[in-house]
C-alpha cells in the first residue's frame, strides 16, 4: 500500500514537471477562445457578424464559455501578472 | 575539514525537515492562519479552464518545474570561490527565513485574493503605483537576464563545441516532436519515447562533431535566435522542448541526488577561502552583503513570487497544501544547490588537476583561495565536471558523457529561459508603455503601435540584452547584477507580503517573521548595490542600471513606510 502511494506521489510529481509545458498550449486555447466567443455575440457589441438570430440560437451551447468570459473580463487588470507567472524564468 | 558529502546532505536534509515541520508549521499556523475549509480560487472560480483544483504532487511539480531553471546551478559555482561552508550556510539560511517565507506568503496572498499576482496584490495593500514599479522592475530583471543567460550559453558552447551541437540538436528535435504532434497527430507516448531516444542519441552523437565557433558570432546568432523563438507560437518550439526539459530535470535529479548521497567522497574544496574573495568582477567582494548578488535562485528568488501567484495560487486544491508547495518548493530548490556545491566540494579539485594543468589538488585549492580569475577552467564546467565525475564513481557513467548531459542540462534550461524571458520582456515592455501613455490618441499613433509591435518589442529586449552581455562587463558581474534584480524583486515581494501579513492578517508580533527577513533583504541588497556601483563592478551600461534599481528601491521603502503608517486593512 505505501509502496503504491509512493509510486503515485512520483507519478504525479512527474506529471506536474511535464505540465508547465502543457500550460503554454492551454494559454493558446485560452486566448483562441476568447476569440471565438466575442466573434460568436459579435453583433451585440457592434461587429456585424454573425447575425443576431445565429448569435441567439448557438447561445446555449457557450453558457460556461460566457461564464469564464465574464470572469476573464474582471481579471484583465491583472493579465500582467498571468503572463509573467507563465512564462517566468 | 573533510566533510564526506553524504554527511553535508544528510545534514541538509535534517535542516530541511526542521524548519519546515517547525518553523514553516508556525507561518501557516500563527501567521497566515491556514484553514483547510476556506475555498481556494481553483473551487471557488472553478470553470475548467484556468482554475481547476489539482493532486498536491501536481502541483508541486508544476510549481518547481517553474521555478528550478539553470539559475541554482550557475550561482553556486561562482560564490564557491568564497569557499563552500559560507556557501551552503548561505543557501540554508536564505532558504529557510527568507526564501520559503517569500514563495509561501506571496502563494497564500494570491490564493486570499482570488488567485491574482503579487504584482497586482502590491497594488491592493500598498498603492496602484507600485504595481507600475513592479512592472519596471520585471523589464529591468529580464534584460539582465538575457545579458546573464546569453554569456553562460555562449560561455558553455565557446568551451565545449559538443554541447553546441547537442543544443542545436535538442533545437531541431523538439520543432520535430512539436510538429509531429499538433500537425500529424501523432501519439504523444510515442513521441515522448522517440523524443528521449532522440536526445540520448544527439548527447552521444554530438561528441563526434563539436561546433566550434567563436563568442562574438555565437552573441550574433543568439540575438536572432531570442527574437524568432520569442515571436513564435508556442507549439513550435518553446512547449515541445520544455516538455523534453522536464525529461532532462527529472532524470539529473534523481541521479545526481542519488550519485552524492551514495558517493560519500571527502569535500577537498576549501571549506573558507576569504571573506574578501575575488569573486563580482574580479574585484574583492565582501561575503555580506553581495552573496545574495551571486547565490541568487539557489537560496531565494523573486521569480517565485510571480509563478506561485501567478498560476499555483489558481490549482491550489486546498490551503493546506500551500506550505509543502511555497515553502517545500523553494526548500527543494535550496537541495538542487546543495548538491552543486557539494559536487563541487568533493570533486572540484580533482577536476581543476585533470583539465586545469594544475600539478595537485594542493595546487588547485592554492589556486580557489586566490579567487575566481586563477580556477583556470571555465566556469560552468566546474559544475558539469565535477557532477560528471560523482555519476562515473557510482554509475560508472563515461566522464565526457556525464558533463555533456550536465551541461546540455544547464544550456537547455538557459536557452528556454531567453525565450521566455523575452516574451515576459516583450508583455512587461508593452504595459509599461501602454501605462505610461494614458491618451487614447497616442496609443494609436503609429510610433506607440511601432514600438508596442512583437517583433519590434522582442527586438528591443533583445538587443539591449545582447548589448550588456558585451559591454556590461565580465560574466561574474553580469551575473551579479542579474543577481541583484532578481534578489530586488525578491525584496519587493516580501515587503508586500510583509505589510499584507501586518495590515491585512493583522499577525501581531507575529508580522516580525515577514518585516525581519524584508527589512534584512532590502538592507542587504542595497548595500550590494552600492558597492555595485561605488567599486564600478560592471561594465557602464550595468552600472546604470543597478542606479536605477536602487532609486526605485529606496522609492519602493517609502511606499512601504506609507503602507504601513496607513495601518490596518480589510481582510478578505
Amino acid at each position: 500500500m505505501k509502496l503504491q502511494s509512493v509510486w503515485r506521489f512520483v507519478k504525479d510529481f512527474e506529471g506536474g514537471l511535464r505540465s508547465r509545458s502543457t500550460e503554454y498550449v492551454e494559454f493558446e486555447l485560452r486566448e483562441m477562445e476568447n476569440i471565438f466567443s466575442l466573434l460568436l455575440v459579435g453583433s451585440f457589441i457592434g461587429i456585424p457578424s454573425p447575425p443576431s438570430n445565429i448569435s441567439i440560437k448557438l447561445m446555449p451551447y457557450v453558457v460556461r464559455e460566457m461564464y469564464v468570459m465574464g470572469r476573464r473580463a474582471g481579471d484583465m487588470d491583472d493579465i500582467s501578472g498571468e503572463i509573467f507567472g507563465l512564462f517566468a524564468p | 575539514m573533510s566533510f564526506p558529502t553524504t554527511a553535508v546532505i544528510l545534514i541538509a536534509l535534517a535542516i530541511y525537515a526542521c524548519v519546515y515541520l517547525f518553523y514553516g508549521r508556525k507561518v501557516a499556523r500563527d501567521i497566515v492562519k491556514i484553514d483547510p475549509t476556506r475555498e481556494t480560487p481553483a473551487h471557488k472560480l472553478y470553470d475548467g479552464v484556468d482554475y481547476v483544483p489539482g493532486r498536491w504532487p501536481v502541483v508541486f511539480g508544476h510549481h518547481f518545474a517553474s521555478i528550478a531553471g539553470a539559475a541554482p546551478i550557475v550561482g553556486p559555482i561562482v560564490a564557491l570561490a568564497w569557499g563552500w561552508l559560507p556557501c551552503i550556510l548561505w543557501i540554508w539560511f536564505g532558504n529557510a527565513f527568507i526564501g520559503a517565507i517569500h514563495d509561501f506568503l506571496a502563494l497564500t496572498a494570491s490564493v486570499r485574493y482570488d488567485g491574482k499576482s503579487i504584482q497586482w496584490t502590491s497594488g491592493e495593500v500598498m498603492r496602484p503605483r507600485v504595481s507600475f514599479i513592479f512592472s519596471i522592475f520585471v523589464y529591468i530583471t529580464m534584460i539582465l537576464v538575457v545579458a546573464a543567460f546569453a554569456n553562460v550559453v555562449i560561455g558553455i558552447f565557446v568551451g565545449n563545441g559538443a554541447v553546441a551541437t547537442a543544443s542545436l540538436l535538442f533545437i531541431a528535435i523538439a520543432v520535430l516532436i512539436g510538429y509531429l504532434i499538433y500537425q500529424k497527430k501523432v501519439n504523444l507516448v510515442a513521441m515522448t519515447v522517440l523524443g528521449v531516444a532522440l536526445l540520448a542519441a544527439a548527447i552521444i552523437g554530438s561528441l563526434q562533431i563539436p561546433l566550434a565557433i567563436s563568442r562574438i558570432p555565437w552573441l550574433v546568432i543568439l540575438f536572432f535566435y531570442i527574437i524568432i523563438a520569442a515571436s513564435l507560437p508556442v507549439t513550435i518550439l518553446l512547449q515541445p522542448r520544455d516538455y523534453l526539459n522536464a525529461y532532462i530535470l527529472w532524470f539529473g535529479l534523481a541521479i545526481g541526488g542519488i550519485a552524492f548521497i551514495v558517493v560519500a567522497a571527502p569535500m577537498t574544496w576549501p571549506a573558507v577561502t576569504s571573506f574578501n574573495a575575488q569573486v563580482i568582477g574580479g574585484l574583492h567582494s565582501p561575503f555580506w552583503p553581495t552573496v545574495p548578488l551571486v547565490i541568487a535562485c539557489g537560496a531565494l528568488s523573486g521569480f517565485h513570487a510571480i509563478v506561485g501567484s501567478g498560476t499555483t495560487s489558481k490549482m491550489l486544491d486546498t490551503e493546506a497544501h500551500a506550505l509543502r508547495i511555497g515553502y517545500g518548493g523553494m526548500l527543494t530548490e535550496g537541495f538542487l544547490s546543495t548538491i552543486v556545491v557539494v559536487a563541487m566540494g568533493a570533486f572540484g579539485l580533482q577536476y581543476m588537476v585533470s583539465v586545469g594543468g594544475f600539478a595537485s589538488t594542493g595546487a588547485a585549492a592554492a589556486a580557489v583561495s586566490s579567487g575566481l580569475g586563477a580556477w583556470n577552467v571555465p566556469k560552468l564546467a566546474m559544475f558539469t565536471g565535477p557532477y560528471a565525475m560523482g555519476l562515473n564513481q557510482v554509475f560508472a557513467i563515461p566522464i565526457t558523457v556525464g558533463a555533456l548531459f550536465a551541461s546540455l542540462w544547464v544550456c537547455c534550461f538557459a536557452l528556454t529561459t531567453l525565450d521566455t524571458t523575452n516574451r515576459i520582456s516583450r508583455f512587461a515592455w508593452v504595459d509599461i508603455l501602454t501605462r505610461g501613455v494614458r491618451s487614447e490618441a497616442a496609443r494609436k499613433s503609429s510610433p506607440f503601435r511601432f514600438f508596442t509591435y512583437k517583433w519590434v518589442a522582442a527586438a528591443i529586449a533583445a538587443g539591449l540584452g545582447i548589448w550588456l552581455a558585451t559591454s556590461g562587463g565580465a560574466f561574474s558581474a553580469l551575473w551579479a547584477a542579474f543577481g541583484g534584480a532578481n534578489q530586488m524583486l525578491a525584496a519587493l515581494a516580501l515587503m508586500v507580503s510583509a505589510v499584507w501579513v501586518t495590515n491585512v492578517l493583522r499577525a501581531g508580533k507575529f508580522r516580525y517573521a515577514a518585516l525581519i527577513p524584508a527589512g534584512f533583504l532590502w538592507i542587504t541588497v542595497v548595500a550590494a548595490g552600492i558597492w555595485y556601483i561605488a567599486v564600478r563592478a560592471g561594465g557602464a551600461p550595468t552600472l546604470v542600471i543597478m542606479g536605477i534599481m536602487l532609486a526605485l528601491a529606496f522609492y519602493l521603502l517609502y511606499e512601504v513606510v506609507v503602507a504601513l503608517k496607513k495601518g490596518p486593512k480589510e481582510a478578505v
